[in-house]
């Protein structure tokens, strides 16, 4: 059989309207790309039907966790998913449940790392995301290369559920909006921060101070504090920023903060 | 005195103390404020590449004693202060707030006596459980001499609660540390662990029973302060993890800060590699099943700095080798140099359907290059595999001293080749 490939409209859904495509027509294809994606090989644009997704995506929920690998799979954004993503539910409808176990097989290894990578990433958004307080109203900005947002809806709502928040993904241009116990995530083209007020300001500072005295002298390690926290990361956090009013330095006059009001 | 003044002076003076996990509760929050997961979460780094999880705090550095290696000891010239319990319940929720933190560390120095300390520590968290509804984490250390009914109180609101051991024999306390004993460290080291125990049992009977300290106890000891040998360390270790029930020792290579003819020099580097070794020693004692008289013996009393334990141990009982990954079972698997907890589960759960290869070995993120010295896969090596002492121990060691290079001889070739102990 020729080889052939198959292009669909960049959406999980295309996605799997791929897989049913494969299905009905006995064939598989090389490779499964986004509209408009040059290549040598003879292609196939593969049309979104809502109806065709949704049953592929019924069967795999079938099939164990293989529904939920393919659901963060997919939001890992790694530059090859379509295609990972396609061999393996086409195992999973082979082997059926047990596929997530055997993650050892060719078609399941990328599939379970790229699910790891997101969640790790998310993990370490998690961890790293630092909030500034507008006026009452938490807010964070983050530039992750997987889609983490809904991975890590539940954990924040969880934390903060007397608190108003946002948390914007620079790269996937969404939001994550939190208020009185109900969430959201919106896709959102820029947003505009306010400057920071004094208090928040000074709060930054404190940080700041905190995170340069926890250091050990004569232990630097600066492989080490990479490795944990990778560079691209550092961009949005406090402790590598500067205050643009050069009053940011330890030891210098500081206001009494005001006692935080009981929430 | 200001806050930032406060926090620098008291935050520099708790940095010593190296336990930061936030580990071992799993805490959905509900209302109020914050909540913990079970594997922790470390929220930046500092430069010295430890995790910066708590706010790590002394609530005063005044103190009425005078260990030697301390920095808050009395005689040590310097700024004191003290933190009032609303300033430092404050501070906790606004960094808390912000993400910069996963919950308190409070320690401090004894002021007037350990009861009156104890008691400032309760004041402080009664504050921020109770009217400010935090439910993040909070690590607090017990005071050694503290009165029980103050250290159950304490562990009432904490998550975890630790007395530091400080130093690996009573020897070496009673020389650098003379208002401590042994005794007195592990009076109160004995009393939370059984409490836990206590609540545990309580628990089971009444499910809404106060939890008592349910992150466990931890403890931490100074590497190289003192003559002491690893294998000391290392048999201290396990038996506090059997004894006292304890989540974690952790290991403060000794940084000098003060001058006392009992100390190492101030010039002395701080024996990192040696912490370092010690660290993976005792993740072997706890995740691997090893004993620490496995590692080492009488007649072996330290590590080795060029080889990490496990490999050391692999190295040493050839007899045990090669292993074959389709049938050993778990706990041998978890013995061999380059499998991991993680790696030899996802060996176990794959070979359910259909032998497994090399390849397949690498797909699982089993570290082959330490590995294949000791694997056989349906009784085969890895291809291609040339075996001698030397590249196994070359390959093992991890790139630290003494993997001097060597110059290549043409007069005496190949018959210095050995061969691996074992047939391969």
């Amino acid at each position: 059989m020729a080889s052939l490939i198959y292009t669909y409209d960049g959406s999980l859904e295309g996605l799997l309207c791929c897989v049913f495509e494969s299905y009905v027509q006995q064939e598989s294809p090389e490779d499964i790309l986004p509209e408009g994606t040059p290549s040598f090989l003879p292609s196939r644009s593969i049309d979104t039907e809502r109806s065709h997704a949704v049953r592929v995506w019924r069967a795999l929920k079938a099939l164990g966790d293989a529904a939920e690998w393919v659901r963060v799979g997919w939001l890992s954004c790694v530059p090859d998913r379509a295609i990972i993503l396609y061999h393996f539910i086409c195992a999973a409808f082979q082997k059926g449940a047990s596929v997530c176990q055997r993650t050892s097989e060719p078609h399941v290894t990328p599939v379970f790392n790229a699910v790891r990578t997101a969640r790790n990433e998310a993990h370490q958004y998690i961890q790293f995301l630092r909030f500034s307080d507008y006026q009452g109203i938490l807010a964070a900005e983050i530039a992750p290369k997987a889609m983490v947002l809904p991975l890590m809806q539940n954990h924040f709502v969880q934390r903060f559920p007397r608190e108003a928040f946002l948390i914007h993904d620079i790269s996937h241009k969404q939001a994550l909006f939190y208020q009185n116990g109900h969430s959201a995530i919106r896709e959102i083209d820029s947003l505009q921060l306010d400057a920071a007020d004094g208090i928040e300001r000074e709060y930054r500072k404190l940080w700041r101070c905190y995170y340069d005295t926890a250091a050990v002298e004569g232990r630097e390690n600066p492989r080490c504090r990479m490795t944990h926290m990778p560079k691209r990361y550092w961009n949005h956090m406090t402790e590598f920023q500067t205050e643009t009013d050069g009053t940011d330095c330890t030891g210098k006059p500081f206001e009494r903060l005001p006692p935080v009001e009981n929430t | 005195m200001d806050l930032m003044e406060k926090l620098q002076i008291l935050s520099r003076a708790a940095k010593y103390d190296v336990s930061c996990t936030s580990s071992g509760v799993d805490r959905r929050g509900t209302q109020g404020i914050g909540s913990c997961s079970l594997a922790g979460l470390c929220h930046s780094f500092a430069a010295d590449g430890r995790c910066i999880s708590l706010l790590k705090v002394l609530f005063t550095n005044h103190c009425i004693y005078n260990c030697k290696y301390c920095v808050n000891r009395r005689d040590n010239p310097g700024p004191r202060a003290a933190f009032t319990p609303r300033e430092l319940a404050d501070l906790t929720i606004q960094f808390y707030r912000r993400n910069y933190i996963e919950g308190l560390f409070l320690s401090s120095g004894i002021m007037r006596n350990p009861d009156y300390t104890t008691e400032r520590l309760i004041e402080t968290l009664e504050l921020l459980r109770n009217e400010y509804g935090f439910h993040g984490y909070i690590h607090a250390k017990a005071i050694p001499g503290a009165d029980n009914i103050l250290t159950t109180r304490l562990g009432l609101l904490a998550d975890r609660v630790s007395v530091n051991i400080e130093l690996p024999s009573q020897t070496s306390l009673q020389s650098l540390a003379p208002d401590k004993s042994k005794e007195s460290i592990l009076r109160p080291m004995g009393f939370i662990s059984q409490k836990i125990t206590e609540n545990g049992t309580e628990l089971v009977k009444y499910r809404h029973t106060p939890k008592f300290a349910p992150a466990g106890q931890s403890t931490q000891m100074i590497i190289g302060a003192t003559p002491d040998t690893d294998y000391q360390i290392l048999r201290l270790t396990q038996s506090l993890y059997k004894k006292y029930k304890l989540k974690r020792v952790f290991f403060s290579a000794y940084v000098p800060m003060v001058e006392d003819r009992l100390l190492p020099d101030r010039s002395s580097k701080p024996p990192l590699l040696r912490e370092h070794r010690l660290y993976q020693a005792d993740w072997l004692l706890r995740f691997y099943g090893f004993q620490a008289e496995e590692l080492l013996s009488e007649n072996q009393q330290d590590l080795d700095m060029t080889l990490d334990p496990k490999s050391n141990w692999a190295i040493t009982h050839p007899e045990l080798f090669p292993v074959e990954v389709n049938t050993a079972p778990y706990n041998t698997l978890l013995r061999v140099p380059g499998i991991g907890v993680k790696s030899a589960r996802r060996i176990i759960e794959c070979r359910k359907f259909g032998s497994l290869d090399f390849s397949a070995l690498r797909r699982i993120g089993v570290v082959l290059k330490r590995a294949r010295y000791f694997l056989l896969c349906s009784g085969h090596t890895m291809d291609g595999m040339k075996f001698s002492t030397t590249s196994a121990l070359r390959a093992l060691r991890d790139g630290l001293p003494a993997d001097v290079p060597e110059q290549l001889s043409l007069y005496n070739p190949v018959q210095e080749r050995e061969k691996l102990p074992w047939p391969v």
